[in-house]
């Protein structure tokens, strides 16, 4: 279990102090996949990099298992680190040496047997599917390729932990699903758990289990994936999960508007043609972003609602008959 | 069409072994000169403000003398730095102090071309070696100079061909080698003939100690070429 405890930390520039993180507590469970999400600058790349001590708190605590890093004389610190393995945004990977070479290197500073070496990384090769590329170089694979080697190498040494720091922000729509994928199938047989930054709501969607908000510095809102999609507390939360939503520029009639979510309904269905053909009533669709897994529709729509209170609580209680959860959206958001 | 002298030099193999004094003194100040640079030039690396161990108690006054020396003319350092040379190797005259100049001419560049290699190294890549709980000796040697190495090497390259020039001026304090050759027998007797031959052997040195650099870099280099 990782903890963090009323942490702080600030950098000291010539004139001010910028606070990077405020107050953060944070508890990660064995096994999951914590998500932790905000904007560019909000303090998530900082707030990853304390977890490794990377970054060193200002004030409060990190505890892994229990140990605190802070505790952890240099020497002690550097094996630890050895047990949370990180990848990166830009891959970071040795330029001048092969795939293998590179997926050996966190072993060769662990001083294991090159034969060894060798055999873990062929068999990590193996699981990130790229055994063909063996004596590749990084500049000839592409991105998502890289990405692979990246999780392999911080793979190598067996970590209980694996932080990711916007992993898939540099790839396009195709590998990101495959990486996350990937991830998520490690998380699955391996048991490790993984802590993961992004800007991307949809990556939190896709693999995590619980998600943290932050904005500013400071976090707003944890909470299970599920709960933080259908009823959002924060407003940061609320933006990022209609991080493409416009429709406050759209000339409408001024209708009330609701947020309706799809969570595990069968998308054959068609869900919203259904009601307006029973009720016999209007909406508006203002915004939409909705998917198919394996049959089944998640997602939210933004439905803006007839101005007759009658009309509107018509739709408000088919919605609730047929158990989609809304949720009134409010004009200034 | 060649003077008298041109001959009888090339006779007596005159040009041969100006070739030969002038590689020998060039390449034993590179690597002396390599031997404290390189290290000079990590130290300066490491200890800057963003670097692994930053140290500005070390980082300044360092780069301070760097400057120093590096802003000095070669000739003027030459004449100035004589008495180091008697002090070190008990004479300030011949190719012996000739070496020592140039080691002391080239260490504060070559100081300046290995830290501007090193800090071309992406510092993702440092910071990953790092998660990985690699300590900051592990990350010169297998991260930062490895990394580099095509840099390095072109540097190398570069250092190396201004050593070369700078040897060119050995015979001011009794130095032998192609420079001394144009200057003494060339210049001094009124034999452009002596005096072309030189430059142009010098420059085919260059041209020879360029491709070397380039062949390597070409070879070790593993990311994609443009």
């Amino acid at each position: 279990m990782i903890e963090i405890k009323n942490l702080n930390k600030s950098f000291k520039t010539k004139d001010k102090d910028i606070i990077a993180l405020s107050d953060i507590n944070l508890k990660i469970n064995d096994n999951e996949i914590f998500g932790i999400i905000g904007l560019s600058g909000a303090g998530k790349s900082t707030l990853v990099r304390t977890i490794n001590l990377l970054e060193r708190p200002t004030t409060g605590d990190v505890l892994i298992d229990g140990v605190s890093l802070l505790s952890l004389s240099k020497k002690e610190l550097l094996e630890k680190r050895r047990n949370i393995g990180m990848i990166f945004q830009n891959f970071s990977l040795l330029e001048q040496a092969s795939v293998i070479k590179n997926i050996c290197f966190p072993l060769e500073i662990a001083k294991v047997k090159k034969d060894e070496r060798i055999k873990r990384a062929r068999y990590l090769l193996d699981v990130v599917g790229l055994s063909d590329k063996e004596n590749s170089y990084p500049s000839s694979l592409s991105g998502g390729e890289r990405q692979r080697v990246a999780i392999a190498r911080a793979l190598s040494t067996n970590p209980k932990y694996l932080l990711c720091d916007e992993p898939t922000s540099a790839l396009d729509p195709q590998n990101t699903s495959q990486i996350l994928s990937l991830l998520k199938e490690i998380n699955k047989n391996f048991g490790v758990t993984i802590i993961i930054i992004t800007h991307e709501m949809k990556v939190v969607e896709d693999i995590c289990d619980r998600v943290a908000v932050i904005d500013s510095s400071s976090i707003v809102e944890i909470g299970n994936v599920k709960e933080v999609f259908i009823n959002p507390k924060s407003k940061m939360a609320h933006d990022l999960l209609l991080r493409n939503h416009n429709s406050k520029h759209i000339e409408t009639s001024g209708g009330e508007r609701v947020r309706v979510t799809f969570d595990g309904l069968l998308s054959k269905e068609p869900i919203i043609s259904n009601m307006i053909l029973e009720l016999g009533l209007p909406v508006n669709i203002l915004y939409a972003d909705t998917k198919d897994i394996d049959g089944i529709i998640y997602g939210h729509m933004i439905l803006e609602l007839p101005k007759e209170e009658d009309e509107k609580k018509k739709i408000l209680l088919w919605l609730e008959k047929h158990n989609i959860s809304y949720k009134e959206e409010k004009e200034d958001v | 069409m060649f003077s008298d002298l041109f001959y009888q030099l090339i006779e007596e193999n005159i040009f041969l072994l100006g070739i030969f004094e002038t590689l020998y003194m060039t390449i034993i100040s590179s690597i002396i000169a390599y031997i404290i640079g390189l290290p000079l030039g990590i130290i300066l690396t490491i200890t800057d403000e963003n670097g692994l161990t930053p140290n500005k108690w070390i980082n300044k006054p360092l780069s301070v003398i760097i400057n120093f020396f590096r802003s000095i003319p070669f000739v003027v350092l030459m004449v100035a730095m004589l008495p180091v040379s008697k002090l070190i190797i008990g004479t300030s005259l011949g190719n012996g102090a000739m070496i020592i100049m140039l080691i002391i001419a080239a260490v504060p560049y070559i100081a300046r071309v290995v830290e501007t290699s090193l800090k071309e190294v992406d510092s993702g890549v440092i910071e990953a070696a790092k998660s990985m709980g690699a300590n900051d000796f592990e990350i010169i040697t297998k991260v930062l100079l490895k990394e580099s190495m095509p840099s390095l090497i072109l540097g190398a390259t570069l250092a190396t061909i201004s050593i070369l020039g700078y040897s060119a001026m050995a015979s001011t304090i009794g130095g032998t080698g192609l420079g001394q050759i144009a200057i003494i027998y060339g210049h001094q007797r009124s034999n452009s003939d002596i005096t072309w031959l030189c430059v142009i052997l010098i420059t085919i040195i260059v041209i020879f100690i360029q491709e070397i650099g380039n062949l390597a870099v070409k070879k070790i280099d593993k990311r994609k070429k443009i």
